[in-house]
């Protein structure tokens, strides 16, 4: 029984407006295998997840299940089919508790007063915690899951998997919120499921871990199947699968920096900046043609300091010194009269209005530059838009079209590009490549490495580690609002940086 | 659009055309002509007159002028539900302080101020106490209102200023001067949404005001100023009006909230803010105008008018957003 195929997706196409996330992607599945789906952020592996859980209709393509074809046009049909999908953003509602979580949906009614039997849902919520060695979540069944913890919550979402009888267990980035040993009982657990011909899809950035797991490794590249990697034996290399997914050799990924000399010359400095609650004593600078990376947890405070400094963030004693000159911004206009910009983490929620045009959005911070006698003047506008959608080779070059139909990649471009034609001194990008496909991070990498050679100073805040490597002169490590850790290029390794993001001592 | 498109065959007119044939004003300009042509068919004694047409415009010439302060305070993410009352203020103190004998430069000056204050005062409630707008402008609706009564003790107040009279309902040949004050202020309006900074900003507040905040624009300054300007169009409304009643009416401005908004949505300005047309806005009002008139024409009982008025405002509203592909 284990080893034959459940389930066949069959040339699976996407699309959303201004990009296609899945170009006739064919995927398989057998009973009792553990099945990695890896790839970039924005590759399409959740996409198509999001397909099989019911979430998406494929434009074409597709799915049958032993071997039968169905249709999937919502999550009921997935759950009625076996299929039960754990999403990174966990599905569970944060005023109920376990067990009201685990039977959502699906309560248990007391046959004579056609009341909710909590008292019976709590004990098969129980019973399944307990066979399965889950001990953690203690005597804790009822208190509302807002109150566990994220590894707690986590397995939450997996008993409520486990009570709708599932065949077909999708698993998306299940261990970027567990500590190594909690990720341990989890990957006992999925065992467990192997030997009872579960067939799992497992998704993950950490690719250690996916090869630990896996019996086979499929790559999505910008929502095209790459290749599909056997392993079995579980010694396929990192380095392969890498390869596949940035699909050049890391050498050429990454500009070579070897060759730059940094000017001691300080642009940024910053004194003891400390914001009660957020961040505090946070000293660094940054010099001239240097690029500066911020590494640390989701919720480290690192946006926070860049927005203070940036003018959006109030903070309550330190000095910010542009240039030797004591600075005190307390708005985005100053701080942009003053050379300093700042790309933000969202760049859908802040960084593009999105009902704007390409070269509205560009204009927005540049209006001086367009502008005579009161009236924005079209050409000037329109010469402004085409230079940098040039520079930056923004495509389509259609100026005048919504921003919001433009990809990931090029929407960040159009950040960068309206920041660009402020002639900054400063530039910080709070996660720059993130939801952007491969071929336009690596022109972003170009292109912060040309600013470099222009004297212009960048913060690079990122959470992808091998991004940091790649792209950063130095790193600053935040953990809960402090720096805890600064290393050179030369002597930066993944492991440092994670120890100082988790507060360790190195 | 036509200036970037890739075409081979099209000249630059025909884009040109193709451009302006999509736009929401153009449609909503060839659903007015329709409506006047059948009217002129049905009426053609009473309806296609010179002097009803005019007529049609110096009517909603108020409703227009209130309402483009209303398009630019929806356009930059805000309504404003104190159009009315404030307008009526308006026109209470400028007849009050006349009424008492005061210089009539002075009296027109106090009452304007008053409506641009109640602009002010709005905005920097909306902005600091961070209040929505939608019970700001309420609440000031209210106070408005009151203060007008308190001021008059309910009394209508008779104006008998010549100038006052005089600005609105004087005609320059066949046209209204009260509709010549109105095409200038929608002109300068439009213009300014269109070709400048500031509107351009406008748009931008409206459409997301964290990303503009954060592109280096003082939200709260902009914000402050629209309302602003939005309260001074309306004290210029408020002295219209009195003129055209030749009283103030503690009462006056009941239905210009509701009106102007209506007007607003059928020129096809967005509520959500971001997007809209001052322009669009005069044709959203004409054509309310239209409908109303030929109503009247065509003797259909008053108590339906304002049943036709809401199913026009759904119909155009809903075409709109049926056939807007770009919106997902």
């Amino acid at each position: 029984m284990n080893g034959e195929i459940i389930l066949r997706m069959k040339n699976i196409s996407k699309s959303f407006p201004g990009v296609q996330a899945l170009k006739n992607v064919s995927f398989d599945l057998k009973k009792g295998e553990v099945h990695a789906l890896v790839g970039e952020n924005g590759a399409g592996k959740s996409t198509l997840m999001k397909v099989l859980g019911g979430v998406h209709l494929a434009d074409e393509g597709e799915i049958e299940i032993n071997g039968v074809p169905v249709e999937i046009t919502s999550p009921r049909d997935a759950l009625d089919h076996n299929i039960s999908v754990i999403h990174q953003e966990f599905n569970l509602v944060p005023t109920l508790n376990v067990y009201e979580n685990v039977f959502l949906g699906k309560e248990l009614i007391k046959k004579t007063t056609r009341s909710i039997d909590r008292k019976l849902m709590r004990e098969k919520t129980k019973e399944l915690l307990e066979s399965l060695g889950l001990t953690i979540i203690g005597t804790n069944y009822d208190i509302p899951v807002r109150n566990l913890s994220v590894a707690q919550q986590q397995l939450v979402e997996i008993a409520k998997a486990l009570f709708n009888e599932t065949s077909i267990l999708v698993m998306d980035e299940p261990t970027s919120v567990l500590t190594s040993k909690e990720t341990e009982i989890l990957f006992e657990l999925i065992n467990k499921f192997k030997e009872e011909g579960m067939a799992i899809v497992y998704i993950s950035h950490r690719l250690e871990e996916v090869i630990t797991i896996s019996d086979r490794i499929t790559v999505l590249r910008d929502g095209e199947l790459i290749t599909t990697m056997d392993n079995s034996d579980k010694n396929v290399s990192k380095d392969e699968i890498v390869a596949h997914m940035i699909g050049r050799n890391i050498e050429d990924y990454y500009p070579d920096r070897s060759a730059d000399k940094i000017n001691d010359d300080v642009v940024l400095e910053v004194k003891n900046l400390t914001a009660k609650g957020v961040f505090d004593n946070v000293s660094f600078n940054v010099r001239k043609g240097e690029i500066l990376g911020f590494a640390g947890l989701v919720g480290a405070g690192r946006t926070e300091i860049m927005k203070a400094i940036f003018g959006d963030h109030h903070y309550n004693s330190g000095e910010v010194i542009l240039d030797g000159v004591s600075k005190r911004i307390r708005s985005t206009t100053e701080a942009i009269k003053e050379g300093i910009v700042l790309v933000p983490e969202d760049r859908k929620q802040e960084g593009l209005v999105l009902l704007m045009t390409l070269a509205d959005n560009i204009s927005l911070p540049n209006t001086d530059k367009i502008t005579s006698l009161g009236t924005v003047r079209r050409r000037k506008k329109t010469s402004l838009a085409n230079e940098f959608v040039e520079k930056l080779t923004i495509r389509p070059p259609m100026i005048n079209r919504p921003i919001q139909n433009f990809s990931g990649g090029n929407q960040q471009k159009t950040v960068i590009a309206k920041w660009l034609a402020t002639n900054p001194k400063l530039i910080i990008l709070d996660e720059p490549t993130r939801g952007v496909d491969v071929g336009a991070k690596s022109e972003i990498y170009s292109l912060v490495n040309d600013l470099t050679k222009a004297g212009v100073g960048i913060v690079f805040v990122s959470s992808e580690l091998p991004e940091l490597l790649g792209v950063c002169d130095r790193i600053l490590v935040v953990h809960e609002g402090r720096i805890t850790g600064e290393f050179r290029k030369e002597e930066a390794t993944e492991e440092k940086i994670l120890r100082a993001a988790a507060g360790m001592e190195n | 659009m036509f200036a970037n498109s890739k075409s081979i065959n099209t000249t630059r007119t025909q884009e040109y055309f193709k451009f302006v044939f999509r736009l929401k004003e153009t449609r909503l300009f060839l659903f007015l002509l329709v409506m006047v042509a059948i009217m002129a068919v049905l009426r053609p004694d009473t309806f296609f007159t010179s002097q009803n047409l005019f007529n049609i415009l110096r009517q909603v010439s108020l409703i227009t002028i209130v309402a483009v302060s209303q398009t630019y305070v929806i356009i930059s993410g805000g309504i404003d539900l104190s159009v009315g009352f404030s307008l009526g203020l308006c026109g209470i103190i400028i007849s009050y302080l006349l009424d008492a004998g005061f210089n009539p430069v002075l009296s027109i000056l106090a009452g304007i101020t008053a409506s641009v204050l109640i602009g002010f005062v709005n905005s920097l409630v909306i902005t600091l106490v961070k209040l929505p707008p939608f019970i700001v402008t309420i609440g000031m609706a209210y106070i408005a209102r009151g203060l007008a009564f308190v001021i008059t003790e309910g009394f209508t107040i008779r104006v008998t200023n010549q100038f006052v009279s005089g600005i609105a309902n004087e005609y320059v040949g066949p046209i209204p001067v009260m509709t010549i004050i109105m095409l200038v202020i929608v002109v300068i309006f439009s213009y300014i949404l269109s070709s400048t900074p500031f509107g351009m900003k406008t748009k931008a507040v409206g459409g997301n005001i964290v990303a503009a905040r954060l592109s280096g624009i003082n939200t709260t300054r902009h914000r402050i100023l629209v309302h602003t300007l939005g309260g001074l169009l309306c004290g210029i409304a408020g002295l219209l009006m009195i003129g055209r009643l030749n009283a103030g009416n503690p009462n006056a401005g009941m239905n210009y909230d509701v009106d102007s908004i209506a007007a607003t949505v059928v020129g096809g300005t967005s509520m959500t803010g971001g997007e809209g047309s001052i322009l669009g806005t005069l044709l959203g009002a004409v054509l309310l105008g239209v409908i109303r008139n030929a109503l009247v024409l065509l003797k259909v009982s008053m108590y339906w008018q304002t049943v036709v008025a809401g199913s026009i405002i759904l119909l155009v509203c809903s075409v709109d957003n049926l056939t807007n592909k770009d919106r997902k």
